[in-house]
This record gives C-alpha cells, sequence and structure tokens, in this order.
C-alpha cells in the first residue's frame, strides 16, 4: 500500500515538475533578434542542417528569389514568416539553433546574389511527405537532400 | 506488510499515510491549479493569434476594395495631379493587400497567383504614376490595362468580400484552418474549409490574367528575360568537364570529375564536381558549365578560412588577375566588402569608357592565401553583349546642373551603362555622379540622351568593411 502511494506521489511530483520545467523553458527561448543576414543564417541553419555548403547557400537562395518574386510577400521577414512557408519557422526550430559561421557565409553568399538553384523558389526533401501539389512544379536541380524547383 | 509488526511500528503506520495522502491532495490541488493556468494562458494566446489573422483578413478586403476604388478613380479623373494621387493610393493599397494576404495561415499555393496580381497591381500603378508625373501621355493600352485590372480587382473584392460574412459571424476559426494547413504540409492530404475553398476560389479568378507587359520590375517580360550573352553550339558533359577542369584557379590533374547534374534553369547547365585526391588537403569544387556555349556560370570553392593576410586592395588585384587569365577582357572592380575572411567584389564590364553594370561578375577571394574562392557570372552571362553607346547628347557639364542643389559632387562623373525596367530599353547610358548630401553619399543617374534623373542609389555603410573604388 505504502510503496504504491509513494510511486504515486513521486510520479505527481515529477509530472509537475515537467510541466514547471516546460511552461519555463518556452520563456527563456526569447534570443536577441539580429538584422537580415542573423535570421536568414537562422532559416537555413534550420532548414539546412548537414546539408553541403552549396546546399544551405541554395536554401538561402530561394527566399532572397521569394524576396524578388512577385508571387511571395517582397520582403525577408514576409517570405520567413509566412504561414506555413518554411517548417522550421511554425515550429520555432529556428529560435533554438545557434547558425554556425557557414549557416552565415551562405547567407551572406545568398544576400550578394549567388544563386546555385537559378531561380528557384521551393524546395523540399522528397524522402519526407509533402504535399502532392509541390511535384507539379519544374524541378531545376538537386543539391544534397533537397531538390529545388521554379 | 508482514505480519510480524509490532504495536509502535502499526501507530506510527497509521500516522505516516496520512502526511502522505495530504501531502498527496494539495499536489493535486496544485497540479489542478496549474492545469488551469495554462489552459487560461492558452486560450488568451489562442485568442490573440486568432484576432490577428481575423485583423488581417480584415485589412485584406478593405486593402483590396481600396485598389479597385482607386484604381476606378484613376481612370476617371481627367488630372493628371489626381491621378498621379489615385495610382500612389492603388499602389499602397496593392502592396498592404499582398503584406496581408500573404500572412494568412493556409498553405502558399492557394496564394500564389493572387499575390503575384496584387504585386503586378501596384507595380502597374507606380510605372504609370511615374509616367503621369513625367507628363507623359498614357497609351490606349495603358487605359485598357487598367480598367482590366479594375475589373479583375473587384472580381477578387468581391469575392474576398464573401469570405468576410463567414469571418463575422464567427463561421471562420482561423486556428483550425491554421491546423489544417499543417496535416497538409505534413500528410500531403488536402482538405477543404470555408477559407481554403474560398481562396482556392478566388486564386481560380485570377489565374485567366493576360500577361502583363509594361515598364516596371515585375512586369513578365522581365521575369522571361533570355539569357544574351550565351552563344554557340551546345557541349557534351565530358567537354563541359574539360572547360570546368581549365577554369579552376589551381591544377585539377589528378581530381575525379562528376557531372553532378544537368540544371535547368534560366541557362541550362552541367553541374560539374572536381573532387580532390583523397588526403591531399586541397578543396573540392563546383563548377557549372552552360550547356549552350560552354561557358562557366558559377563557380564555388568551399574550405575553410584561416588567418587573414591580404587586405582587401591585394584581394582586388588578385581577383582581377583571376578574371584576366580566365578571357575576360576589361573589368573594372566597384566596391569591395570583406568579411569573415573572405573579400566579394563585383566586378563590371567597361566598353568605350563606360562601366557597364547589367554585365556583373562577382568574384570571392579568401583573405588567408588570395585563394578564390567562388566566381558568379549569372549576370554578365544573362546580359552581357556588344552595345552601341550613343555619343553623349548632354554633357557632363549639363548633366551636373541637373543634379540636385542639395548634392555635393564628390568625383568626376563617370558614363555607366545601367538597367533599367523598360520595355524598349532595358538599359540606359547615363552619367553616374557620386556625391554627398546632408552627410549621406549617393550615386546619381543621369541619361545622357534626354537628362533625365534614371536612378539614385545610397551608399549604406555597413559593418563589415567597404572599400569603395
Amino acid at each position: 500500500m505504502r510503496r504504491t502511494k509513494l510511486v504515486i506521489a513521486l510520479v505527481t511530483l515529477c509530472a509537475a515538475g515537467a510541466m514547471l520545467l516546460l511552461a519555463f523553458r518556452g520563456e527563456g527561448d526569447a534570443q536577441v533578434r539580429g538584422g537580415q543576414v542573423d535570421l536568414l543564417a537562422r532559416v537555413v541553419a534550420a532548414e539546412a542542417e548537414g546539408e553541403p555548403y552549396q546546399g544551405q547557400v541554395a536554401v538561402a537562395a530561394v527566399i532572397m528569389n521569394r524576396v524578388k518574386s512577385r508571387q511571395f510577400p517582397n520582403t525577408l521577414s514576409g517570405v520567413v514568416f509566412q504561414p506555413h512557408a518554411f517548417e522550421s519557422v511554425t515550429n520555432g526550430l529556428i529560435w533554438r539553433r545557434s547558425p554556425s559561421s557557414a549557416a552565415y557565409a551562405a547567407a551572406r553568399d545568398a544576400i550578394n546574389g549567388y544563386d546555385p538553384t537559378y531561380g528557384c523558389l521551393f524546395f523540399w526533401n522528397p524522402s519526407k511527405p509533402v504535399s502532392g501539389w509541390i511535384w507539379s512544379r519544374q524541378i531545376a536541380v538537386r543539391i544534397g537532400s533537397h531538390v529545388f524547383a521554379r | 506488510m508482514s505480519e510480524e509488526t509490532g504495536d509502535t511500528r502499526s501507530t506510527r503506520q497509521a500516522r505516516r499515510p496520512n502526511y502522505l495522502s495530504g501531502f498527496l491532495v494539495l499536489l493535486t490541488i496544485g497540479s489542478l491549479a496549474f492545469a488551469y493556468a495554462q489552459w487560461r494562458a492558452r486560450q488568451r494566446l489562442e485568442v490573440a493569434v486568432e484576432n490577428r489573422y481575423t485583423q488581417a483578413f480584415f485589412e485584406l478586403v478593405s486593402n483590396v476594395d481600396n485598389v479597385q476604388v482607386a484604381l476606378a478613380k484613376s481612370l476617371a479623373t481627367g488630372s493628371p495631379r489626381l491621378r498621379v494621387g489615385a495610382l500612389s493610393d492603388v499602389w499602397k493599397q496593392a502592396g498592404d493587400a499582398q503584406a496581408n494576404l500573404n500572412s494568412l495561415p493556409v498553405t502558399q499555393e492557394l496564394l500564389l497567383r493572387t499575390s503575384a496580381f496584387l504585386t503586378q497591381v501596384g507595380d502597374f500603378a507606380f510605372v504609370t504614376a511615374r509616367k503621369t508625373a513625367n507628363q507623359q501621355e498614357m497609351t490606349e493600352e495603358d487605359w485598357t490595362r487598367l480598367a482590366t485590372m479594375k475589373q479583375q480587382a473587384r472580381e477578387l473584392s468581391e469575392g474576398l468580400s464573401k469570405m468576410l460574412t463567414s469571418a463575422v459571424t464567427g463561421d471562420i476559426r482561423w486556428l483550425q484552418v491554421a491546423r489544417q494547413a499543417d496535416a497538409r504540409t505534413a500528410s500531403g492530404k488536402a482538405g477543404g474549409n470555408v477559407v481554403t475553398d474560398g481562396l482556392t476560389r478566388v486564386d481560380e479568378q485570377v489565374q485567366h490574367f493576360p500577361t502583363l507587359i509594361y515598364d516596371g520590375p515585375f512586369s513578365d517580360h522581365v521575369e522571361d528575360r533570355e539569357p544574351a550573352g550565351i552563344s554557340g553550339p551546345d557541349v557534351s558533359p565530358a567537354e563541359a568537364v574539360e572547360v570546368a577542369k581549365r577554369f579552376v584557379p589551381f591544377d585539377a590533374s589528378g581530381y575525379s570529375t562528376t557531372v553532378e547534374d544537368e540544371i535547368r534553369g534560366k541557362i541550362p547547365a552541367y553541374r560539374v564536381r572536381l573532387e580532390a585526391p583523397k588526403n591531399s588537403g586541397r578543396p573540392d569544387a563546383v563548377v557549372d558549365v552552360s550547356r549552350k556555349g560552354g561557358k562557366v556560370v558559377l563557380m564555388n570553392i568551399a574550405r575553410d578560412i584561416g588567418q587573414e593576410k591580404l587586405d582587401l586592395e591585394q584581394a582586388v588585384a588578385r581577383a582581377r588577375e583571376f578574371l584576366s587569365e580566365s578571357g575576360f577582357g576589361e573589368m573594372q572592380p566597384t566596391f569591395a566588402s570583406q568579411v569573415g575572411g573572405v573579400a566579394t567584389i563585383p566586378f563590371v564590364g567597361v566598353q568605350q569608357g563606360a562601366l557597364v553594370y547589367p554585365d556583373m561578375i562577382k568574384v570571392k577571394v579568401a583573405l588567408d592565401s588570395g585563394d578564390i574562392l567562388s566566381f558568379d557570372a549569372l549576370s554578365y552571362l544573362m546580359s552581357h553583349r556588344e552595345r552601341t553607346i550613343p555619343k553623349a547628347k548632354i554633357s557632363a557639364a549639363e548633366a551636373r546642373e541637373l543634379l540636385s542643389p542639395a548634392l555635393e559632387v564628390q568625383a568626376e562623373p563617370r558614363l555607366a551603362v545601367i538597367p533599367i525596367e523598360t520595355v524598349d530599353t532595358p538599359e540606359a547610358v547615363c552619367w553616374e555622379f557620386r556625391g554627398t548630401s546632408f552627410g549621406d553619399e549617393f550615386y546619381v543617374y543621369i541619361n545622357v540622351e534626354n537628362g533625365r534623373e534614371e536612378s539614385i542609389l545610397q551608399l549604406i555603410p555597413t559593418s563589415e568593411g567597404t572599400l569603395t573604388l
């Protein structure tokens, strides 16, 4: 009897602790949010983790191409924070990853106009589930584990 | 429990569970209170998000309605003064509408065409307003376009207004829409609701908009431009590999080569990877060679950067050397910036003494060794050709008279070819003046044909050390 109650007490305690932890962790996430390069580097770090350098530049280039495209918002923040545009923005991953120096370099290259995708507006990982619609876009190139399309 | 427990022990046993249950009751109450507080907080957040989306949607509807009204006014008014005002309003409202549309929590494919339409309406209004302000007559085509745009904007406005009713009566739950969009992105399954159905309908109406060719950066002729700097027969993948090996700024013998991909982009190209021999400590390179003509479009060499040893001027000299070794004629560096141990230097073409800005090649140099890290000739290949530089009708001295009195000229004017977004002439030959105005530095371009001030650029100082050349 006693042991059962002790177990219950412990479990409750752990659960309460976990809830408290979860509640406060959200607060601690806020970061100093820098300028445009920082924002772009964050998306690169979150969306193209583990990709070759060229693949990181490509992801940043897609975002820059969207800014220039008439089909998408005309500002960097507009493109990045467009709902459902980037999964890592939707789930907050961009605020949990610190961009590497490579991610920063990739962001700068893309801002300088380097575009290994030749004007692509979409990218996705073909091994992950994506909306079927996306496959109707014309695929231009494959870099690392992503395909890029116009 | 064992049966041998003594009296003292059972008394203790009887008391201790009381402590424990008390503790448990407290914990349960605490947890419940905590859960309630969390639930309240979540409610508040949900309402805040819901309100934000509703606001964006309401603003979108009024933006589109204002676009339509302002377009109608621009058609009805007889005075250029009022037309410029109305068209400026179209530009502003269309821009706001686009931003509000794209902040709705739906999947992007529902909005692409409507977004594009709104951008083009704003763009066209801006260009037409500028035309009117320049006292240029609107053409018959301009009138037809404005009228068609007004009609389209009205249909768009009507479609959105229908949805607005559902938004007011609470039939639209934006968070639910967002969750469905999430599920759709995750599983690829489509799910319909008031919002997605409504927006799909609206987007489909916009689809029937004809190709728009006018002076403006978002015009169809700008997006569909063909590369001018590429000619000659197609090359084979093997030939492309040879081009890449000759081009890279190091001895590529011993490197293994593969054609990784065939890029179907603005310039169709082979992507050639040159892999360094194992344990050689040398970097790999990726070189894109155009299928037509076998020209190098992009080159990238990725490696870690060591201690900086070169300054910007040495880097510029190194880049210039690389370009002339690669067979590019006279190219002029415009400025250089340095960050993270690398210098990025854009070079522009020179023809008959004029700087040709559209013919731009960017070279990245490592400041530790002076190695070339990347080469980007996409702009150059898109626009390069032999140009005829007309004799200036407006002299440099005359052009200087046309500058703002608030601009203090700092350098001798130079001739420059700059890109402008007009249908007939995508470029203009101008006098380039560098000057300062109220402490800021500017480049001002005066057309040598008609003295029009075509463009003004501000030089923005950044922390990433720039060198103006």
